[in-house]
């Protein structure tokens, strides 16, 4: 285990994939600090810098997405995952150093994604708003939900039959993730009434609006359904850490832990049992 | 050419993923019709029309286009077919061209099965287009334009990166940056000058905001002209048109999709011919 590790962080200090992204990631967060410093001066906005370093997590699944289907897909074309059977080493052992890297790779380029907006940030918006305690609860709950999303992609590129397909789910998969989580927020909040108007004299412009029940107002039964799919999907966790929603700092890194472990123990039961031809 | 096509539309029809993309497109249209139609009955003034719904679909184009591209030309690299066609004495021009035709063809089929559900869903639930029907059709005709100029784009990628795992990611990668760019062009065209330069009625108060310039506003000028050109250029904004009902001109839309084929195709066949294939 030790060696694949060792073998799997070597890799991917060399792997052109993971300097990508993560130069990604230090990239977007100049950008989104450049866009705040130019609304801040030219409008009188307030910047929170705490606030921008939550802003990526909504970005992560896809990232993690990119990452793992690559770096572990090129392992199963170059025959590695083979070489690596071959010379000894248990299929479990292999699926965990995978698991390893890719977790530590999506972590490591949102860690570099703080790093770079407190560098740029603070000396530009000055000192964090955000109570810290907050702060550190809220990154500590991405960093769990960022651990869910390594755990579901490693378990659909270690379990696909092959690479195209490992890695067309992956993104899809990301994207769904992301679809329906913004599906459950738009639910979540529909206003009980609606403000529907009509234009009344086309040339003064004059509209007249009306209160009206709003349809689509979810039952009591049907919030509790969609916030439950929200807490579940690790794109909801992100987008409701991210600000869209209060969370619940109990439930979300419950939610993501358990996702984590029960996807690394189906796809190692998975890979166990896959014929790698 | 003519045998690598008939291999090719083979092959393609026997692609799983080419008909489970069908389905979710079908799928899609028809849950967004039935969706929006079982909400707003019994509300009059909620009903959506058949045009701000329809194109919905498009969406689901715009995504599996290039999955189905990657399911179809990544294994061409990896089993060795592709040295095998050039092994044959297929022309790589050929041999470009024809998986050019295949891609094409599955972009269509998955266009048209999302169509077909917005036809026989919705004007049915929703009533007919209320822009007319050589329009309605002019519309349609540029949401196949848009999935064969995507088809094209796909088709690049994949012909020119050699391993299959890097190709397939950057072919759906391009597709989600091709939406995002085009979302974000299209809020930033559509940012009204004024906000609140109305007068408003509620429950019988009128009310009269003071109009307040928009801060998002794109003024005329450079880069307006610059951000409509992307509108209207590329296959993200002219999708956001049509899913926004602000699609104006589709045989402008239609002749850049049709110019950003020939375009697409004459880069792919110039770089596949120099290719090293090892």
């Amino acid at each position: 285990m030790n060696k694949l590790l060792r073998a799997g962080f070597s890799r991917l200090g060399r792997s052109c994939v993971f300097w990508l992204l993560t130069s990604f990631s230090a990239a977007l967060a100049i950008f989104m600090c450049a866009v705040c410093f130019k609304n801040m001066n030219a409008h009188g906005d307030a910047v929170d810098a705490g606030q921008l370093m939550l802003n990526y997590s909504t970005l992560t699944g896809v990232v993690t997405a990119i990452f793992a289907s690559i770096y572990i897909g090129v392992d199963y074309s170059d025959g590695t995952v083979r070489n690596k059977i071959a010379s000894g080493h248990r299929r479990f052992d292999i699926y965990l150093s995978n698991l390893t890297v890719t977790t530590a790779a999506g972590l490591f380029s949102y860690v570099v994604f703080i790093i770079t907006v407190a560098a740029v940030g603070i000396p530009l918006f000055g000192s964090i708003i955000m109570p810290l305690p907050r702060l550190f609860a809220l990154l500590g709950c991405i960093f769990a939900a960022a651990s869910a999303y390594s755990g579901i992609f490693t378990f659909i590129t270690m379990s696909a039959s092959s690479r195209t397909v490992s890695a067309a789910l992956s993104l899809l998969c990301a994207l769904a993730l992301i679809m329906a989580a913004l599906t459950c927020l738009g639910v979540l909040e529909q206003e009980k009434e609606i403000l529907s108007g009509s234009v009344t004299d086309g040339e003064s412009g004059e509209v007249e609006f009306v209160y009206s029940p709003n349809p689509r107002y979810p039952t009591e039964s049907e919030r509790k359904l969609y916030k439950t799919l929200l807490d579940i999907n690790p794109a909801g966790q992100m987008l409701q850490l991210a600000g869209r929603a209060e969370p619940d700092f109990k439930l979300i890194p419950l939610c993501a832990l358990s996702e984590f472990v029960a996807f690394t123990a189906l796809g190692a039961f998975i890979f166990r049992r896959k014929d790698l031809r | 050419m003519n045998k690598l096509l008939h291999a090719g539309f083979l092959r393609l029809l026997t692609r799983k993923s080419l008909w489970i993309s069908c389905a979710v497109t079908f799928l899609l249209e028809t849950v967004a019709i039935i969706e929006n139609y079982s909400y707003a009955k019994g509300h009059a003034e909620l009903m959506p029309s058949l045009d701000s719904i329809f194109f919905i679909f498009t969406l689901g184009v715009m995504f599996l286009v290039p999955v189905v591209a990657a399911f179809l030309l990544g294994p061409e690299y990896g089993d060795g077919a592709m040295r095998n066609k050039l092994a044959t004495g297929a022309r790589r021009r050929d041999v470009y061209l024809s998986n050019l035709c295949v891609s094409s063809l599955a972009a269509v089929m998955i266009c048209a099965s999302g169509a077909i559900a917005g036809i026989v869903f919705g004007v049915p639930l929703l009533g007919a287009f209320t822009v007319g029907a050589a329009k309605a059709a002019a519309m349609i005709a540029c949401a196949f334009f848009i999935a064969v100029s995507l088809a094209a784009i796909s088709t690049v990628i994949m012909m020119l990166i050699g391993n299959d795992a890097i190709s397939s990611v950057a072919v759906i990668v391009a597709a989600l940056l091709i939406f995002a760019v085009g979302f974000y062009v299209h809020n930033r065209l559509s940012a009204p000058e004024m906000t609140n330069a109305y007068v408003m009625v509620v429950n019988g108060e009128v009310l009269e905001p003071q109009p307040i310039p928009n801060r998002d506003y794109v003024a005329p000028g450079t880069l307006r002209t610059a951000l409509e050109f992307v509108d209207t250029a590329l296959p993200g904004g002219q999708l956001m048109k049509l899913v926004m009902e602000s699609a104006e001109h589709p045989a402008l839309m239609m002749a850049c999709s049709a110019a950003l084929f020939v375009l697409a195709a004459a880069i792919g066949t110039t770089l596949f011919k120099r290719k090293d294939l090892r």
